[in-house]
């Protein structure tokens, strides 16, 4: 691809005066003939232009290839009556007029070369500022223009009518409004073409609007360079087209210009590159203009977005935006509670019924297969699967406000509030991924290219509450919480937010120096959710999550469960896993649980939910298991505080959730840097989790409430 | 109309399309093609959200299933330049592009 600002070291592909190209024969034969008269139709991608070429020629079609172009080339003719004809060459579509890529090249050449005795420019008029932009490069052409002003029934039905008479006054020359789909307005554009076609009527010229620096920039190159241009250029285009820096006509002028002259334009050129972005902003605001006369002034910007506009109003609001991700995330998490309840009890009724009837069939091969059965089966990992509901509605919930389109901007203004803090730009976006699961988001810190604050996402990933700590919450917190639950709930998944926050603010201050991070995002519109898309996505995510249960958790399991039965045997509770391998970990570790009144079990679940946090409910099932009819709920009530219940879920949110991450995070940023952040996330955590606890003892919260 | 649209880039911070939009006076659509301009002119390099590549490093792909076109945008080292942004810290290169 040639850039617009490789100099003149490009001597290029087509647009060399030199003798007639070859596979212009039909112009050739009779130049310019006028009883023969030739069009052209210009237009941007997926117009209808292609539609409207058809309609227009009917089957009197030769396609082709431009030569030395796999670009097809399509001609056709019009019958106009008393033996006249137009001939039409469709020209490729094009955004603009660059040598950026063949199309263009084509198109440009086209005109420049072939110069037809009329130009159609076909315009979407549900995409009408679009088009202009197309068009002011075209009118700099020395052919006449006729706008086909395409989809006008589409317009007026997305409330943006287009105000053809309005839109050629504007631009000074004669706009058609057709339906190429059906036909309308054909009659009227062949006439005009006709017409504009045999008059050759010259364009108007366009004004636009640039400083005083480029317009003296423009006059001065169309000075130097106005007695050499050779026809067919015209010294005006030229001019332009040095300006902004293009190649090709840079090229051109060398080989025209004498030396000294060519020394002075280049000496002239050297500091263009400002001048020619004015020229092309310039064109943007004439576009923009000229549309604005046509669509009127309140509905050129709102198009057709106007719910999208409304709704965005109170979702993208600095403070109601937030609030209203606030409610949302409380609807989200009371559904989801609301909906899964019922099952995830149908599907427990279902886990113990078949536990138990499963380890009676195991008991025939002794106390050790029985207890292998049902604690290490279907306490810890079945128990994961009756979780399978809360997941099931939770991501179906996700889903569905993802492909509505509005957690896009979620993300936007949440992004937005963070930047405040110090956490900048596209450091959000990951982190929202983490939402799902953090090892995706660690890696997709890649987006971000400054590794300072790359670093510094990798570090504050791993806070992000991610799906299985999601469910760690959905089991712990109504036993403990009752009515309290949801608020609970909310309030431990703000503090890890919080506390993202917290340490992004202070890491950036202490170790990344802000860097200017500026981040586009584009906002898709509201849409109603495919059924299909969030099914799909469900499925996904249940699917993972199943073959983690099925595989690494299923083995984890197992293993805490053989810890806690030797060397005592599989007796379950009571003596026998007191004095298990686990407990004696545990013990080890116990005294770090001391101030938060956590007994050695609280510490290896903590201790193996660093593999995967699902596993806490596992390793908590094969703990708490009993011989008796009570659930593992409420032994655990039984026996924990809510304040030690809280401290134990405020490490569990707050540290790292899992092996997976570790290794992503070591693999983005190295081992020192992974060191150092599970460093840091067990210290906050554990500071956390101390802070918590004593605040719930104030609150009087440490005391055991008891079964029931 | 393109300088403002990179000095506005340049400031920083998170911007959506639609308020762009309104800023310059624009169309949506317009606002794309300015920046994809500018792209092409080197002042700005859009990264992520690229969802060609299924999900090749790509901070939206779980998003992908959907419509959601999730483009970044970030200013070049030209276009710094050019707005005279100048980083006040000077990022290490890892060395591995992306």
């Amino acid at each position: 691809m040639n850039g617009p600002h490789t100099g003149v070291d490009a001597p290029s592909s087509g647009l060399d005066v030199g003798p007639p190209r070859p596979g212009t024969r039909h112009a050739d034969e009779t130049p310019r003939a006028h009883t023969k008269l030739r069009a052209a139709l210009a237009g941007q991608p997926n117009v209808g232009k292609s539609t409207l070429f058809a309609r227009l020629t009917g089957t009197a079609l030769e396609t082709g290839n431009w030569p030395g172009k796999t670009v097809e080339r399509r001609e056709g003719r019009v019958t106009l009556g008393a033996g006249t004809a137009l001939r039409i060459v469709d020209l490729p579509g094009t955004y603009s007029l660059s040598t950026a890529s063949d199309e263009e090249r084509i198109a440009r050449d086209y005109v420049l070369l072939e110069r037809p005795d009329v130009l159609a420019v076909v315009l979407d008029a549900t995409a009408l500022e679009r088009g202009l932009y197309l068009l002011a490069e075209l009118m700099l052409l020395p052919v006449p223009v006729v706008v086909a002003l395409n989809r006008i029934d589409l317009a007026e039905r997305a409330g943006t009518p287009v105000n053809a008479t309005a839109l050629a006054e504007a631009l000074g020359i004669s706009v058609t409004p057709v339906i190429a789909r059906t036909g309308q307005g054909l009659t009227e554009l062949t006439a005009e073409l006709q017409r504009v076609a045999a008059a050759r009527e010259s364009l108007p010229l366009i004004a636009f609007e640039v400083d005083q620096e480029t317009s003296h920039l423009l006059q001065r190159a169309g000075v130097l360079v106005a007695p050499h241009v050779r026809v067919p250029y015209p010294p005006r285009w030229v001019a332009h087209k040095l300006v902004e820096g293009d190649a090709e006509v840079a090229a051109l002028v060398r080989s025209w210009l004498p030396e000294v002259e060519h020394d002075a334009l280049a000496q002239l050129l050297a500091d263009a590159e400002p001048a020619g972005m004015a020229l092309a902003g310039a064109r943007y605001a004439w576009a923009g203009r000229a549309a604005r006369c046509a669509v009127g002034d309140q509905t050129a910007s709102a198009g057709h977005h106007v719910w999208t506009d409304r709704i965005d109003r109170v979702a993208l609001h600095p403070l109601f935006g937030v609030l209203g991700l606030g409610v949302l995330s409380y609807g989200v998490y009371d559904l989801t509670q609301r909906v899964s309840g019922p099952l995830q009890d149908l599907l427990d009724g279902w886990r113990s019924a078949l536990g138990e009837r499963a380890g009676a069939a195991a008991a025939r091969y002794g106390p050790w297969a029985q207890g292998f059965v049902e604690q290490g089966l279907f306490e810890s990992v079945g128990l994961l699967v009756t979780f399978l509901p809360v997941l099931a509605v939770f991501f179906l919930l996700f889903a569905l406000l993802e492909d509505t389109g509005y957690m896009a901007r979620a993300a936007f203004v949440l992004d937005r509030s963070l930047s405040k803090i110090g956490l900048r730009g596209k450091s959000f976006l990951p982190m929202f991924v983490g939402a799902g699961c953090n090892v995706p988001a660690v890696f997709g810190t890649r987006v971000i290219e400054s590794r300072s604050a790359r670093l510094l996402t990798i570090l504050l990933v791993p806070l992000v509450p991610c799906s299985a700590r999601l469910i760690v919450l959905a089991f712990l917190v109504p036993p403990f919480f009752h009515a309290y639950a949801p608020a609970v709930s909310i309030g431990l998944i703000t503090l890890n937010i919080a506390v993202i926050a917290l340490l992004g603010w202070a890491l950036s201050r202490l170790f990344f120096r802000g860097e200017r991070q500026s981040f586009v995002m584009e906002l898709p519109r509201y849409s109603v959710p495919s059924l299909t898309a969030v099914g799909i996505s469900v499925w996904t995510k249940l699917k993972a999550f199943l073959r983690d249960a099925g595989t690494m958790i299923v083995v984890i399991a197992l293993a805490v469960w053989a810890l806690s039965a030797f060397p005592g045997g599989p007796a379950g509770s009571g003596p026998a896993i007191e004095s298990s391998y686990l407990a004696r970990i545990g013990r080890f570790l116990e005294p770090l649980g001391a101030p938060m009144d956590m007994d050695w079990r609280l510490i290896v679940a903590i201790l193996t939910g660093f593999i995967a946090k699902e596993v806490v409910i596992a390793t908590l099932g094969v703990l708490y298991a009993t011989a008796s009819e009570e659930s593992l709920v409420s032994t655990m009530q039984a026996s924990i505080s809510p304040a030690t219940a809280l401290a134990f879920l405020v490490i569990t949110m707050l540290f790292i959730p899992c092996v997976g991450t570790v290794a992503a995070m070591r693999r983005e940023a190295g081992t020192r840097w992974m060191l150092f952040g599970t460093a840091l996330l067990l210290a906050v955590s554990y500071l956390f989790g101390i802070g918590v606890y004593e605040l719930a003892s104030l609150a009087g919260l440490d005391r055991i409430m008891g079964a029931g | 109309m393109l300088t403002r649209l990179l000095q506005r880039i340049g400031e920083g911070g998170s911007v959506h399309l639609g308020e762009l939009a309104l800023e310059l006076g624009v169309t949506v659509p317009v606002v794309r093609d300015m920046l994809k301009d500018l792209a092409l002119r080197g002042y700005l390099r859009p990264t992520g959200g690229d969802c060609n590549t299924k999900c090749g490093g790509c901070a939206f792909s779980t998003a992908c299933h959907s419509a959601m076109a999730a483009v970044t945008w970030t200013l070049t080292d030209k276009g710094r330049k050019r707005m005279d942004v100048r980083p006040k810290f000077v990022a290490k290169s890892d060395g591995r592009s992306t």
